[in-house]
């Protein structure tokens, strides 16, 4: 029983991933949404969900999407879309690469996904500078999904420095969160 | 002259002014401006009260309150040079306003010698009456060449970004044009995407900037008169970080379409770019030299981002900033060419530096904790720069021997990236 809430879980999350078009990620002014995102579902509405549908399902069916590459935690890893990045570096924190592994796999999965890696620097420092170091930080996620077998045409990257940060204040909280790259399904 | 330095007080922020008497600089000129006589029939501005300020903001003038003023002349018959230099005033300036058209006013002005009791300039200018402003800082020029030997930027105008938080449509960005004091704000642009990174051309007709208004940066050349604009390089990655060199045929730019961010050359007439830097690091920033030899810019290929040189005849490079902490960026020259003022970063303080390139000294001119874009006038007098308040980031300005410091008037929301236009002559 307990297996199969689990897989049950699991497969709600791989529907979902499959049924939207597009994942919105944050600050994408302008572009046209087309389907649903689970950015910000909690895990608990997940679970939710996954029970009331798992009851309609067949098993077989799991056992077919089982085999893919995906697993619970990828599922739930590909809802983080910002990873964060330390002063004045491009280095991909240790942290992220299961982050960066799972939408690797599900560009892989997808090939008609694109991603956009909108690359961001905290305030501090000059704006033309921040420009390039928030391009370096995006084309450093760039690589690390082209290593990960991610074709290139899937995925873009453009830069907007110091101009969008997320949070306002003029603290190291607000810095950290700043400094980062999003990545924007279309 | 140091007895003499108590009588005066200066219409500039405090914080500027402690730093200045404790360094005692005698050579400030003291010099009274006296109430302009107001016989256009109107209530106007207070034409002696901006010459005033544009003086004082100098740090090269000492002005005298008009509470502490012994006469108010407005005519020569008028002066009593004694009630001057009893004072240690050395030039007084006084003038009329009258009506001479319907749409016409004139300034009368004279500047007065108070020890030799001779008139040094005296000169009657006729401004568009709703334009005093204007006049004003023409005056200020006027008394700054003639005291100072050197021109006077005061007509030059200032181009900055705003940004605003719009209840409607989120935030909003601005592409200004001011006065040199700040006053008199047109919107030559408007953005519901970033603009950055505004530059004049040499003869102050146009603006190129960097605007996001396509989703990518892309650098835009606009008239300034006509408001018509030409969106010139656009493409895959950065294109962006545009300046003019001095005979306003090229642009320096910073373009990452092969990869990384580069500096190129942009001829506005050929519309082609020639590939300036070729490196792994980073290279943005570019400034060019005033004798268009070379160029500045920042680099990261060392011990984080510092400033850099490329000497354009040569092809070759050498690092311009030793000694002065891991961060250093955004530099321009001086007008004459013998130092750069850039932003220097050190645990986490972002503060205004001037470097002596000679001499390879280098001082902060600013104390705040995240200063940034500074831009000399184009006389070499004063520097401007963003500095971040608790209202956002604002502009102020400080002399260039960083002893005056003004805070600009303050604006709605925030104000970025303030440039110095040319000399308008």
């Amino acid at each position: 029983m307990r297996q199969l809430g689990r897989i049950a879980t699991i497969f709600i999350i791989l529907l979902s991933g499959t049924s939207c078009s597009m994942f919105s990620g944050g600050g994408s002014e302008g572009v046209v949404e087309k389907s649903l995102s689970p950015v910000a579902v909690s895990e608990a509405s997940v679970e939710t969900m996954g029970l009331a549908n798992a009851r309609e399902v067949s098993p077989e069916a799991l056992d077919g999407r089982l085999s893919d590459n995906y697993n619970g935690e990828v599922a739930s890893l590909l809802d983080i879309r910002v990873v964060q990045f330390a002063y004045d570096s491009s280095e991909i924190l240790e942290k992220y690469i299961p982050v960066i592994e799972a939408h690797a796999g599900y560009l892989s999965e997808n090939s008609t996904t694109r991603v956009v890696l909108e690359g961001h620097t905290d305030e501090r420092g000059s704006r033309e500078y921040n420009l390039a170091l928030g391009e370096r930080r995006a084309q450093s996620l760039q690589r690390r999904l082209s290593l990960l077998g991610v074709p290139e045409s899937q995925v873009s990257v453009v830069t907007y420095g110091e101009e969008r940060p997320i949070e306002l204040m003029h603290d190291e909280a607000a810095y950290a969160v700043n400094r980062r790259v999003e990545l924007v399904y279309r | 002259m140091v007895s003499v330095c108590g009588l005066f007080s200066f219409e500039t922020i405090a914080e500027g002014l402690v730093i200045k008497i404790e360094k005692g600089v005698s050579t400030a000129l003291p010099i009274a401006i006296v109430p302009f006589e107001n016989n256009t029939g109107k209530s106007v501005i207070d034409v002696a009260a901006i010459i005033r300020n544009n003086l004082a903001r100098s740090g090269l003038f000492r002005t005298l309150p008009v509470n502490d003023m012994p006469a108010l002349p407005t005519a020569l018959e008028n002066v009593r040079t004694k009630n001057w230099t009893s004072l240690g005033i050395e030039n007084l300036v006084i003038g009329k306003l009258a009506k001479k058209n319907a749409g016409t006013i004139d300034i009368h002005f004279r500047l007065i010698d108070v020890y030799s009791g001779k008139q040094l300039l005296g000169y009657r200018i006729p401004v568009q009456s709703d334009d005093l402003r204007f006049g004003s800082h023409k005056v200020s020029d006027f008394i700054y060449e003639k005291l100072l030997d050197k021109p006077g930027a005061y007509t030059s105008l200032l181009a900055y970004i705003t940004v605003d938080q719009d209840s409607a449509t989120g935030k909003v960005y601005r592409l200004q044009v001011s006065d040199s004091d700040g006053h008199n704000a047109r919107t030559i642009l408007q953005s519901t995407e970033p603009i950055l990174s505004p530059a004049w051309s040499p003869d102050g007709k146009r603006i190129a900037y960097v605007s996001f208004e396509g989703r990518n940066s892309a650098i835009y050349l606009q008239d300034l008169a006509t408001g018509r604009r030409e969106r010139i390089i656009h493409g895959e990655g950065i294109n962006s970080s545009p300046t003019f060199s001095r005979d306003g045929k090229k642009l320096a730019v910073t373009l990452s379409r092969d990869g990384n961010p580069e500096i190129y050359l942009y001829d506005l007439k050929r519309k082609s770019l020639t590939r300036v830097t070729r490196h792994g690091a980073i290279d943005t920033e570019p400034a060019w030299a005033p004798d268009g030899r070379g160029l500045v810019f920042t680099s990261d290929r060392g011990d984080g981002p510092q400033i850099y040189y490329f000497n354009l005849a040569e092809n070759s490079i050498k690092r311009i900033t030793y000694n002065m902490g891991r961060y250093n960026t955004r530099a321009r020259y001086s007008p004459d060419g013998r130092k750069l003022v850039l932003v220097n970063g050190i645990e986490g303080i972002y503060r205004i530096v001037l470097l002596d390139l000679r001499t390879k000294i280098y001082e902060a001119v600013t104390i705040g904790e995240l200063d940034e874009s500074p831009s000399f006038s184009p006389n070499g007098a004063m520097v401007i720069y963003a500095t971040v308040t608790e209202n956002g980031s604002q502009l102020a300005a400080v002399s260039a021997d960083g002893f005056t410091k003004q805070k600009l008037v303050a604006q709605r929301g925030e104000v970025r990236e303030p440039v110095w236009g040319p000399l308008i002559r």
